[in-house]
């Protein structure tokens, strides 16, 4: 417990610590492309394949359920909802912290160990400037972007299961998918999106850089950076349903 | 295009080491501390993690599919049944599957990549004793006992999460929130079959991800750990969707 609300400290402080450069804005642009270019375009594929995969079993399962209630003309509108929503940007945020926000955490870990931070440092560069700061603005950005393109995957993933098993022209799906203003819940995904890539970024940064010597401690690291990173997910995306229900 | 050749190269050789492991599947009880060291690890270690994101993911469900459909019909009196069956047949046994591949896939790797770098495997085979009757072997029975029983835990988390949402919030009364009629015996059959593939394939995933590693140096670990990740996850989603299908496709009707 005690070992659990420090942690939560330690990231809460390295937030502070990396969001203090953002008013006025001091970016290492360099580090920061080279992140987007890195880590957003490497992990494209699998995001995309995953969330295919994601739109169908959302059509499988809510189309069935809807179709129970009696109501097939809106098997396209209520998986639009449930993955634009919900299950597309929470889905495609574990992904990318299984893919980015682990990698992250390793390539932290190695530079701790290689004492590239302590050069950084002695070269009078803030680490948290140089290292942290780019890498939080780029995932959420970059999670962002991946949640935009994984939420029309997943859509042409459902068009696909519904037309294949509840026979539902795929033109069909996309009208009633696009008819009833789906503009506010892809806006309400791509927020949580951008909350859920500073909750990644700044995990896996700490997890990264609590490593000290040993090459070992970076699996370590690795595994607590996924683990508490799919934790705040679950608790940004109740947060978020919480502020729903009140407005 | 590598990607997914590596893809099919990783499918190849899950099978080729759920073989070997089958093999030597009675290998097991010569080593009992093991499988007790990995039943803790993989089932006790993951418990309260999963207690808490099953519970998230109940409470989030129902407030928010409460409020769709109080915006269309302010009729919630099937929420709760239409709940318990997405429940059951999709979202628990998803959520479990990809909260132990976090938990669990990275862990392995790591732990079988820093077994091969510091050449423990081969310290292991001069010993005559086989790496996959003492590594792997322990590691699939325990993920076989551990993942379902992780599995129904969540579910009845998740489902009385849910249920107090409904009841606090909502003011639904648990009596007509917990509707089993939309839930068919093959929605619970489902479930039972998607836990079991992914005990079976998260921890022989993650073995084969350790075991890539080579003999680079210490330094490859942190990279197994990321690719134990990231392909348990993968292959957990590519099962739940081949069950699903498959339960479609056999009982056809909703």
């Amino acid at each position: 417990m005690r070992g659990l609300l420090s942690h939560v400290g330690g990231i809460t402080w390295l937030f502070f610590r990396a969001a203090r450069y953002a008013v006025p804005l001091r970016l290492e642009s360099r580090e920061f492309s080279r992140i987007l270019l890195h880590f957003g375009v490497k992990s494209l594929p699998l995001v995309l394949l995953t969330a295919v995969i994601t739109g169908a079993l959302m059509v499988l399962q809510t189309g069935a359920v809807v179709e129970l209630m009696g109501a097939t003309s809106m098997v396209g509108w209520a998986s639009g909802v449930a993955v634009l929503r919900e299950v597309g940007p929470v889905l495609i945020g574990v992904m990318f912290s299984g893919q980015v926000g682990s990698f992250n955490a390793a390539e932290l870990g190695l530079m701790k160990i290689t004492e590239q931070v302590e050069a950084l440092s002695g070269l009078g560069v803030d680490p948290v400037r140089f290292l942290v700061f780019p890498r939080m603005l780029a995932m959420m950005l970059m999670l962002a972007v991946l949640t935009v393109y994984g939420d029309l995957f997943a859509l042409i993933g459902g068009s696909i299961v519904s037309w294949g098993m509840f026979d539902l022209d795929p033109w069909v799906f996309w009208q009633q998918v696009l008819l009833p203003h789906p503009v506010d819940d892809l806006l309400e995904g791509v927020l949580k999106a951008v909350f859920f890539g500073l909750n990644i970024s700044v995990v896996s940064c700490y997890f990264g850089l609590q490593v000290e010597r040993d090459p070992w401690e970076v699996g370590v690291a690795v595994n607590r950076s996924v683990v508490t990173s799919a934790m705040g997910l679950f608790v940004i995306d109740y947060l978020f349903a919480l502020a729903r229900a009140g407005a | 295009m590598r990607w997914l050749g590596s893809l099919v190269s990783s499918a190849v050789d899950i099978l080729a080491l759920l073989a070997e492991t089958l093999r030597s599947l009675k290998g097991v009880g010569r080593h009992p501390e093991r499988l007790l060291a990995e039943l803790s690890s993989i089932g006790t270690g993951s418990l309260i993690f999963l207690f808490a994101t099953a519970a998230f993911m109940g409470v989030i469900i129902v407030f928010q599919t409460a409020t769709q459909i109080n915006k269309a019909i302010p009729d919630l009196s099937m929420l709760g049944a239409g709940f318990i069956r997405v429940m059951t047949a999709e979202m628990i046994p998803l959520l479990t599957g990809l909260m132990v591949s976090a938990r669990v896939g990275s862990a392995i790797s790591s732990e079988v990549a820093s077994m091969v770098v510091t050449e423990q495997m081969d310290a292991l085979r001069l010993a005559n004793t086989d790496p996959t009757e003492y590594i792997v072997a322990p590691k699939l029975v325990a993920s076989l006992v551990a993942v379902p029983i992780l599995g129904l835990v969540s579910l009845a988390t998740g489902i009385t999460a849910g249920m107090l949402v409904g009841w606090i919030v909502f003011e639904i009364h648990p009596s007509t929130f917990l509707n089993f009629r939309y839930t068919y015996g093959y929605h619970f059959l489902s479930f039972c079959l998607k836990l079991l593939s992914f005990a079976v394939l998260i921890p022989l995933v993650s073995v084969i991800e350790g075991f890539r590693t080579g003999r680079q140096g210490a330094f490859s670990v942190g990279q197994a750990a990321t690719r134990g990740v990231i392909m348990s996850s993968f292959f957990v989603f590519v099962a739940d969707l081949s069950v699903s299908l498959l339960e479609r496709g056999l009982w056809g009707a909703p």
